[in-house]
């Protein structure tokens, strides 16, 4: 799993979390954490660009849903930038596509929190 | 045509100036022979007859079914339109037709008779189509030409002719109404031919087990037969599983047993339909008695019996069988046999054949069939191959029958090829083996093989660091099965599962272990996981409710095994849990 954050929005109040490779028992730690980190740091407004990602596990998922909810409940928003086909079909099969935003564009998906 | 109605012209000679001469005659004849179509011969009667009397028309007028009407079947030179009918007795043709008397007409115009014909006609004659002293027709001529007139030299000619006309026709007649009813009677036999071939059920239950087949009726149908029985899964009629197996099966989806089905091959005594409507009362006899019997020796046994009672008074009094039952289990093979030509069982490791031999009578023949029962093992790679007497029975040119030890020796000379080419291969050359002789008999073949199984069974402590070794391990196992199309599927499933196993069923206790066996064919994959938990009922975890949106992540893991695995079912302890994937 490679997983990195960066700042977008006009004054960096968007966190980019862009996670590749895979998601399963050894690496879900590592990206609760991160999601964690950004939370710390007081940012609530997260895109999550899953475009390389190609397994998650339940954990995983749990981990989405959780930090969805977590940023929900401080005013702000997670959203989802381009999964790719079979992770879609799984984002679809537990019904995070019925609540959370997918977008195929960055810049989309940015001005989407204005 | 007979000799004697072609030298009938003889008479003639020196007759009338324009009349053909003999030779001419007995040609018009042979121009007869040619075709056995009714539509083409009758028009070739009219011309011919035109050519013979040098006319300008003529016609046929053939009576109907009901002999009532004179319906014209074939013309020339007709101005009327070719449906042209009249009654019997109507009309010179009527009138010709009903006396049974050829007519000269000259001056027709004139006469009465010619009602509303052509005023042109200046003679005309009309002659009686005649089989056997019956009239079919009329066949009629006439002339325009001023100065032509038919006299009663010219009747006989033509009537002559007529005679050897009718009897083409007849002919062509009793040609036509054979072939339709032999269309009607082939398009049964089509009907006939599918609807056995529907009876013959080659679904094969079991995934380790490869199963290719051909069925060969000498004529449409046929007395030859095989059938795979799936054996129902539904406990109150499943003898053949352990308790604990019965009640996994009633959790799993599909209604047969995946590790144990019924095989049969047989053959009734002569060919054809009487053979066919016996096969398809024996091989329901055979469906039943595998739904409620738990041995083949007691399947046929019960055969006998009811062969026995059904057919008592027919002369096809018997036929040959094989009947077994096949455990994916411990792959063993229990079969009994009655007078059927012993199968070969092909042991791949050791390169042997071996004839699956055993005493019994042909069903139907004997009150007490003597029927044994023997088991066989089969190892991976192992090959059965099922037949019926028209493959050991087939003839070639010089009369010399195939026979079992050339069997074994193609069978030896093939044995290397995967099962689909084997049992062509085995064809080609029971087909180049006959060269042009016709198939004398039925043929059925059927050819089982245990296929090479993946097989993994890993056991791991309870740590969640574990999981992505042991799935990396299976995945790995399993490359190339083309039931996983992604392997995303398979990766979250087991996942899913061996977390279950480590959290929930051993509560993380790092003394307990967990369990995982991997059995593949190239169809089916079987993944079971199990722990040392105290188990669970599967029954009382809920999954959110279809079509829900949901973020809780309570069930998610179960919906989503339940929509990747093709089947998922539990133990009753509720401590393992089983998957299957199956391909297309």
């Amino acid at each position: 799993m490679e997983i990195a954050v960066s700042r977008a929005g006009d004054i960096g109040e968007i966190a980019v979390i862009r996670v590749s490779g895979v998601v399963d028992s050894e690496t879900v730690d590592r990206f609760g954490e991160t999601i964690n980190n950004v939370f710390a740091d007081d940012c609530y407004n997260i895109v999550l660009d899953i475009d390389g990602l190609t397994y998650i596990n339940t954990a995983g998922l749990s981990i989405i849903a959780d930090a969805f909810k977590k940023a929900s409940q401080n005013k702000g928003h997670l959203k989802i930038l381009r999964a790719g086909e079979a992770i879609r079909e799984l984002l679809d099969v537990v019904r995070f596509t019925k609540i959370i935003d997918i977008y195929e564009d960055e810049e989309e998906a940015i001005g989407s929190f204005k | 045509m007979s000799g004697e109605r072609a030298e009938k012209p003889d008479n003639f000679s020196g007759s009338t100036a324009g009349l053909p001469v003999n030779g001419e005659f007995r040609r018009a004849g042979h121009v007869l022979d040619g075709s056995l179509d009714l539509d083409l011969r009758l028009n070739r009667v009219v011309e011919q007859a035109i050519e013979l009397l040098s006319a300008d028309r003529g016609s046929i007028m053939l009576l109907d079914k009901t002999g009532g009407e004179l319906c014209v079947r074939a013309s020339r030179g007709l101005k009327e339109p070719a449906e042209f009918s009249v009654r019997l007795g109507e009309g010179i043709s009527g009138w010709v037709a009903k006396q049974g008397t050829p007519l000269v007409l000259n001056d027709a115009v004139a006469e009465e008779r010619f009602k509303g014909i052509n005023s042109n006609i200046v003679s005309a004659l009309a002659v009686p189509l005649r089989v056997e002293g019956r009239v079919i027709g009329v066949l009629n001529v006439s002339s325009s030409s001023k100065g032509r007139y038919y006299d009663h030299v010219d009747l006989e000619y033509l009537s002559s002719f007529a005679d050897m006309a009718a009897a083409a026709i007849e002919n062509a007649q009793l040609y036509q109404a054979l072939r339709r009813d032999q269309e009607h009677l082939s398009k049964e036999l089509r009907m006939a031919s599918r609807i056995q071939r529907s009876i013959v059920s080659t679904q094969m239950p079991c995934a380790s087990i490869h199963m290719v087949s051909r069925l060969m009726p000498a004529s449409a149908v046929g007395g030859d037969f095989f059938s795979v029985v799936p054996l129902s899964r539904d406990s109150r009629f499943c003898f053949y599983c352990s308790s604990q197996t019965q009640d996994r099966c009633q959790n799993l989806r599909s209604q047969s047993c995946p590790d144990k089905f019924g095989i049969m091959i047989g053959d009734v005594a002569n060919k054809g339909m009487p053979a066919a409507l016996i096969m398809s009362v024996l091989t329901t006899i055979l469906y039943q008695a595998g739904q409620h019997l738990s041995s083949p020796r007691s399947i046929l046994n019960e055969a006998n019996a009811a062969f026995r009672r059904f057919f008592s008074e027919s002369q096809y009094g018997f036929a040959t069988l094989f009947y077994g039952f096949y455990d994916n289990t411990d792959n063993s093979l229990t079969y009994t046999k009655a007078g059927h030509e012993p199968p070969l069982l092909v042991h791949k490791r050791i390169g042997e054949i071996e004839y699956l031999e055993g005493e019994g009578f042909p069903v139907g023949l004997m009150e007490d069939g003597c029927y044994q029962e023997k088991t066989v093992k089969l190892e991976r790679g192992d090959r059965i191959l099922l037949y019926t007497d028209g493959v050991t029975g087939a003839l070639n040119d010089r009369g010399e029958i195939l026979g079992r030890k050339r069997l074994v020796e193609l069978v030896k000379a093939h044995a290397d090829q995967d099962i689909e080419a084997f049992l062509d291969a085995l064809g080609d050359e029971v087909m180049l083996f006959s060269g042009d002789a016709p198939q004398p008999d039925d043929i059925a073949v059927m050819v089982l093989e245990l296929e090479d199984l993946y097989d993994l069974t890993m056991t791991v402590g309870t740590d969640v660091k574990q999981i992505r070794y042991v799935i990396d391990s299976v995945l790995e196992t399993l490359q190339g099965f083309e039931g996983l199309k992604d392997p995303i599927t398979l990766r979250l499933c087991l996942e899913e599962l061996l977390h279950n196993a480590m959290e929930h069923g051993n509560r993380g206790d790092v003394s307990k272990k967990v369990y995982i066996t991997v059995k593949a064919g190239p169809r089916r994959v079987v993944i079971r996981v199990r722990d040392e938990g105290e188990g669970f009922d599967p029954e009382q975890i809920g999954s959110p409710q279809i079509g829900e949106p949901t973020l809780s992540e309570r069930g998610r893991g179960l919906l989503i095994v339940r929509y990747y695995a093709d089947e998922l079912s539990f133990n009753r302890e509720g401590n393992e849990a089983t998957l299957v994937f199956s391909a297309g």
